[in-house]
């Protein structure tokens, strides 16, 4: 063997950050901005589809904070679209009322408004059992609906409310459409990043050990109610930013888009892709919200019947919940654990099982 | 607030008190068998009504005859969803049923429309039950009863009577009752658990079918909604424990919301839902509820 | 009787030391995380260093060696892949002739040998494959010699020479350099070793003079408090738990020695795993107070715990049908016992903090020590599904060490094992008393298992107390053999 051949350090270094678990999400956000450059300097990609790629983007950090719930603490919540209705009226609300206010101070408030209802729904419901969560939450989400319908003053009623002008986020900065669509791709991306630091840390496993077997837990020290509390919070406040960032790129918004079908949609999102994979969550997300509007429009036949889709994913939904439960990231697994399995039986088949 | 106002408000809440106790009973019925929440009820009790409305209303059949209709419709439904959904997943608990029966929520939404093209059309209440109201003197206030709620009041109290008396007197109820209080001891004692529980599915379909027929209000198919949600926040407050504390609950709601509303129309519901936490926040397994031991 | 009030003062105190503790500990690894920091810089800086010079030296070996052995060394890959071709058609050939004769079953299991003439033809196969082996590497080697002159013994040698002292003037820089590295790290280390051990110092008098305050308020604290005696750990009065009308545990009395194995014994449905629910909490006790001393000597009254908090004071427990984490890996499940000695805040956790890191680094240093003392460290990694029983109980086990336990609390260890798992059982269960200085508090079923190891024992029937002693008062015992035979009229 020839001792001297090394190879390139810098490139084995360059190798390892890009191996780096945090690299692929970086990566997921740039492609995103890629997108919008191309949509901005070539006639590729739709102004259309930028639109639904950003509104995916916003459910899917939605549907990553309801993992919290779903994957690891193991509840269930019907509250998701009162929290992200609540976001984006709140932003709405500021920013039509003071007109130029930073933006970063209106998400502050949008944050300590619903931290301090989901605390108080949260604690209430949680300190009777697991279950009673979906319920209460289902009865603040029709709340919040009445409360949207007829606060008229704050809301516009079932005619909905807009404002108009740019976001302004440091003084001097004020961002448009690709501005804003790039904050949203930014936040996503941290906003990943955070959830998956948290859930190796042991915040996730203490929640993993709740959801498997509640008296273990206890046994070792894991209080159910402050980390279910934990868990319906953070999923509270994921829901509320991206309702806030919603409006920032929608600027308009309306009661309709916030009944319980919505919560139903984020529940599908996760479940289907696999409730404790990120990427899962996100092709999850796609199949439930980005499928139609970014590709589908054209089909004249889906664009008239679109409760095919929807029936499609709900059944989808149930086979999940009934035999499934890894979502369509196990199917992946499984597909690769197929094929191989398909490729080393034939080799077997040609060559013989014995060794030489 | 004078006599009149006070016992007028609380007349006016017994259609509510009808329709919020049918739903609320079907929904305990099941969590206190199959031990989960049943989110999907409404949406097989909207579909139940708009059966009924077909026959009822489009097709011009007897009113009771079309309202039978849609009840056996949704117990067949409820039979179907219990034996080859609920029973048949792999390793499920409780919280996965009652995410399979969101699924079926959704399900139901999307594909009730579809199956009954018929957007416009009221339900069978609004169009064919009796009109006019029943005005009487009670302590000297005058009071008026619509018959059309009269109705929704009898129909309740005879359904529900019915099915208590039969949870209390027949083979089904005591099942019911052993079931409720131990599915696994309740199968070993050669109680046929899996016709129980089918059972009590198809009966909350049915009630909250009638629940869904006597809403005054145009066919929609999250019609059922609220009806489901307070029945939901009923059991809550009334503690999910025995069968009659969560119509208990079932009765505070309305009674509520219409005195609430009677000061400010639009957040009488934001009201109710508060004093309902308070109340939770207080009793945590429910006004008449029983604190209940987890075997380790 | 008069219940000990929980001094708030001393709590605080109590909870401020254990944080001065944590972060002592934290610091003391400091210098040795450093270090090791530290090395992989070094490291890194000297392998880029020798990459600088290998260039130069890559070109003075490949001279330096003779052009048959170069060939070799150049074409090791090809050969190895040209083989591996070979023995594929080699091994597809004997196939297709076994298929030929029916020797191959659905499974792809050979079922017979070969016919000669099959043999012979195969034998004839592996000649023409070795022929084209050998036109291989002489195509390859004709192809080389293009490329390579053939050097004389003469300039071989210079060539060798002049290697050799390239490679170790090389080497001798290399070292050079990674000395002034190690150096210049040694003097970093230093500064930073001051810098932490000033910081340890001063923590360390913070918690030596917060101990002995807190010392001296429990001493004064103790004397009003309810005394157990030195050598109890365990103290249950009046024990009583009812269901409805059903008394599970009636009025059962007694103390659990510290550093024993205390074994409770009794036939089924006796209530014995209800005694352990109302010790840890997940029962309230419906009468009865459970009085028990941690390893500081401070006396808790139990009752007035919440079930997560019992495990700070040392009290674990297993469950009777093994409550494992099935999402999890072997360590992290340990790393889950493990929970209340992360001090970290969740803001830190969300950014993965360093600090978190070190405490990560530091508690799996713990359980993979626990693990190899259990003899578990070569499944660490994977999830405990579908093991046997024998490995889950050990699992479990190893949860309760890794929570610092003081009184570890075992719910039937044996059920499920067969006997030869249940003899490991009692060795590791006596081993663990001795090496760990533990008391064992344990519900058994198996009586042999409870006899060999149990320094007491106590028998209840129907929640009410038959017999207390040793195991053999116990076996001796005509109370104790008509609950579990049956009274002989």
């Amino acid at each position: 063997m020839i001792k001297n051949k090394m190879k390139n350090p810098l490139v084995a270094k360059i190798a390892k950050v890009s191996k780096h678990p945090y690299a692929t999400f970086i990566y997921f956000g740039l492609a995103t901005v890629v997108l919008l450059l191309l949509q901005m300097f070539t006639p590729l990609i739709k102004y259309s589809f930028v639109g639904a790629l950003a509104q995916t983007m916003c459910y899917a950090i939605v549907a990553v904070g309801f993992s919290y719930l779903l994957g690891y603490a193991g509840l269930s919540s019907l509250g998701t679209a009162g929290f992200v209705g609540l976001g984006s009226y709140i932003t709405v609300y500021m920013l039509r009322t003071y007109s130029g206010m930073n933006y970063f101070v209106v998400m502050l408030i949008v944050l300590v408004v619903s931290i301090i209802i989901g605390l108080i729904v949260g604690f209430i419901s949680l300190r009777i059992e697991g279950i009673f969560l979906a319920i209460v939450t289902l009865g603040l989400s029709e709340v919040f609906y009445q409360v949207f319908m007829n606060a008229t003053e704050f809301t516009g009623g079932s005619n909905g409310t807009s404002f108009t002008g740019e976001v302004n986020i440091f003084p001097g900065i004020s961002l448009g459409r690709e501005g804003v669509f790039i904050m949203i791709a930014v936040f996503l991306t941290a906003m990943i990043i955070m959830t998956f630091n948290l859930v190796n840390s042991p915040t996730g496993r203490a929640m993993l050990a709740m959801k498997n077997s509640t008296s273990a837990a206890q046994a070792m020290g894991i209080s159910l109610l402050k980390y279910r509390l934990l868990a319906f919070i953070l999923a509270t406040i994921y829901a509320a930013i991206a309702g806030s960032l919603l409006m920032t790129f929608n600027k308009y918004t309306d009661p309709k888009s916030w009944t319980i079908m919505f919560s139903l949609n984020i529940l599908a999102a996760c479940l289907l892709g696999g409730t404790r994979s990120i990427w899962g969550i996100f092709i999850g997300t796609f199949f439930v919200f980005g499928l139609t509007p970014m590709f589908l429009n054209d089909i004249v036949f889906l664009r008239n019947n679109p409760w095919l889709l929807s029936t499609i994913i709900g059944v989808v939904l149930i086979l999940v919940l009934m035999f499934y439960k890894g979502g369509l990231m196990q199917l992946l697994h499984d597909i690769k654990k197929f094929v191989n399995n398909k490729i080393s039986k034939r080799r077997e088949f040609k060559y013989g099982k014995d060794e030489i | 607030m004078d006599l009149g106002l006070f016992l007028q408000t609380i007349v006016n809440s017994f259609q509510g008190i009808a329709m919020y106790s049918l739903a609320t009973f079907g929904i305990v019925l099941i969590f206190r068998t199959s031990a989960t929440t049943n989110f999907a009820q409404g949406a097989i009790a909207t579909f139940g009504c708009y059966v009924a409305t077909q026959f009822g209303v489009i097709n011009g059949m007897n009113l009771w005859v079309s309202l039978v209709l849609g009840m056996l419709t949704a117990f067949a439904l409820g039979v179907i969803i219990d034996n080859f959904i609920i029973r048949r997943g792999k390793d499920v608990n409780a919280a996965g049923k009652q995410m399979i029966t969101m699924g079926l929520l959704l399900v139901f939404t999307n594909i009730i429309p579809v199956i009954f093209s018929m957007i416009t059309i009221t339900t069978p209440a609004t169009k064919n039950f009796a009109t006019g109201s029943f005005n009487f003197t009670l302590l000297g206030q005058d009071i008026y009863w619509p018959y059309q709620s009269m109705i929704c009041v009898l129909l309740a109290v005879v359904l529900l009577g019915a099915v208590f008396a039969a949870l209390k007197f027949t083979k089904w109820g005591l099942g019911v009752r052993a079931t409720a209080s131990n599915e696994t001891v309740a199968k070993m004692m050669g109680v046929n658990t899996k016709v129980i529980t089918a059972l009590s599915w198809a009966i909350a379909g049915a009630l909250a079918t009638v629940a869904a027929c006597s809403m005054q209000t145009v066919l929609n198919p999250a019609m059922m909604g609220k009806a489901q949600t307070y029945g939901f926040l009923a059991c809550v407050l009334g503690g999910l424990s025995s069968f009659i504390a969560p119509i208990i609950g079932a009765i505070i709601i309305p009674v509520v919301i219409n005195f609430a509303a009677i000061y400010t129309s639009a957040w009488a519901e934001l009201i109710m839902f508060c004093i309902v936490l308070l109340l939770i926040l207080i009793r945590p397994n429910g006004l008449f509820g029983k604190k209940f031991i987890k075997k380790v | 009787m008069e219940k000990m009030k929980s001094n708030s003062k001393i709590n605080t105190l109590a909870s401020k030391i254990e944080q001065l503790k944590h972060k002592l500990d934290l610091n003391k690894a400091l210098v040795e995380l450093e270090q090791s920091k530290l090395d992989d810089v070094r490291k890194s800086k000297v392998d880029s260093f020798k990459f600088k010079l290998s260039k130069n030296l890559l070109k003075l070996e490949r001279e330096s060696i003779p052009a048959e052995e170069l060939f070799n060394v150049e074409n090791q890959k090809n050969f190895v892949k040209f083989d591996k071709k070979l023995d594929l058609e080699y091994r597809a050939k004997r196939q297709t002739l076994r298929r030929d004769e029916n020797l191959v079953d659905k499974q792809n299991n050979v079922t017979g040998e070969l016919s000669s003439k099959a043999q012979a033809e195969l034998v004839a196969f592996k000649g023409e494959l070795d022929a084209k082996k050998i036109a291989h590497v002489e195509a390859l080697r004709a192809k080389f010699k293009q490329l390579q002159e053939p050097k004389t013994t003469q300039e071989l040698a210079q060539a060798v020479s002049a290697y050799e002292k390239a490679q170790s003037e090389a080497d001798d820089a290399a070292k050079a350099f990674d000395l002034e590295l190690i150096a210049k790290h040694n003097e970093k280390i230093e500064g930073y070793k001051a810098k932490v051990d000033v910081k340890i110092t001063a923590m360390q008098k913070g918690y030596d003079e917060s101990k002995s305050e807190l010392n001296a308020l429990q001493k004064e604290d103790q004397k009003s408090q309810y005394q157990l005696a030195d050598d109890t750990i365990l103290k249950l009065e009046h024990l009583t738990m009812q269901f409805g009308g059903l008394k599970a545990v009636n009025d059962l009395s007694f103390e659990v020695k510290k550093g024993e194995i205390f074994g409770l014994i009794g036939p089924n449905g006796a209530g014995k795993t209800t005694v352990f629910n109302c010790i840890t909490q997940f029962y309230k006790p419906t009468s009865g107070d459970v009085w028990y001393k941690d390893a500081k000597d401070q006396v808790h009254y139990l009752n007035d715990y919440v079930v997560h908090n019992v495990i700070r004071y040392g009290i674990v427990r297993t469950f009777q049908n093994v409550e494992v984490i099935a999402e999890l890996s072997i360590l992290e499940n340990l790393l889950i016992a493990a929970h209340t000695q992360y001090k970290t805040s969740i803001f830190a956790q969300m950014i993965n903090s360093p600090h978190l890191k070190r405490e990560e680094i530091l508690l799996r240093r713990k359980a993979q020590k626990i693990l190899k003392y259990l003899k578990l460290d070569d499944i660490q990694d994977v999830p405990p599904v579908g093991m046997p029983y024998g490995v889950l109980k050990k699992i479990e086990l190893a949860r309760t060490l890794m929570a610092g336990a003081n009184l570890i609390i075992l719910d039937e260890p044996a059920a499920g094992l067969n006997d030869q798992e249940t003899l490991e059982l009692a060795e590791i269960i006596k081993d663990i008393k001795n090496e760990y200085k533990v008391t064992i508090f344990l519900v058994e079923h198996d009586m042999g298992l409870v006899m060999d190891i149990c320094d007491h024992i106590c028998a209840i029937s129907f929640g009410s107390k038959l017999a207390y002693g040793t195991p053999s008062e116990i076996q001796s015992n005509k109370k104790v053999q008509e609950a579990y035979l049956g009274s002989e009229d």
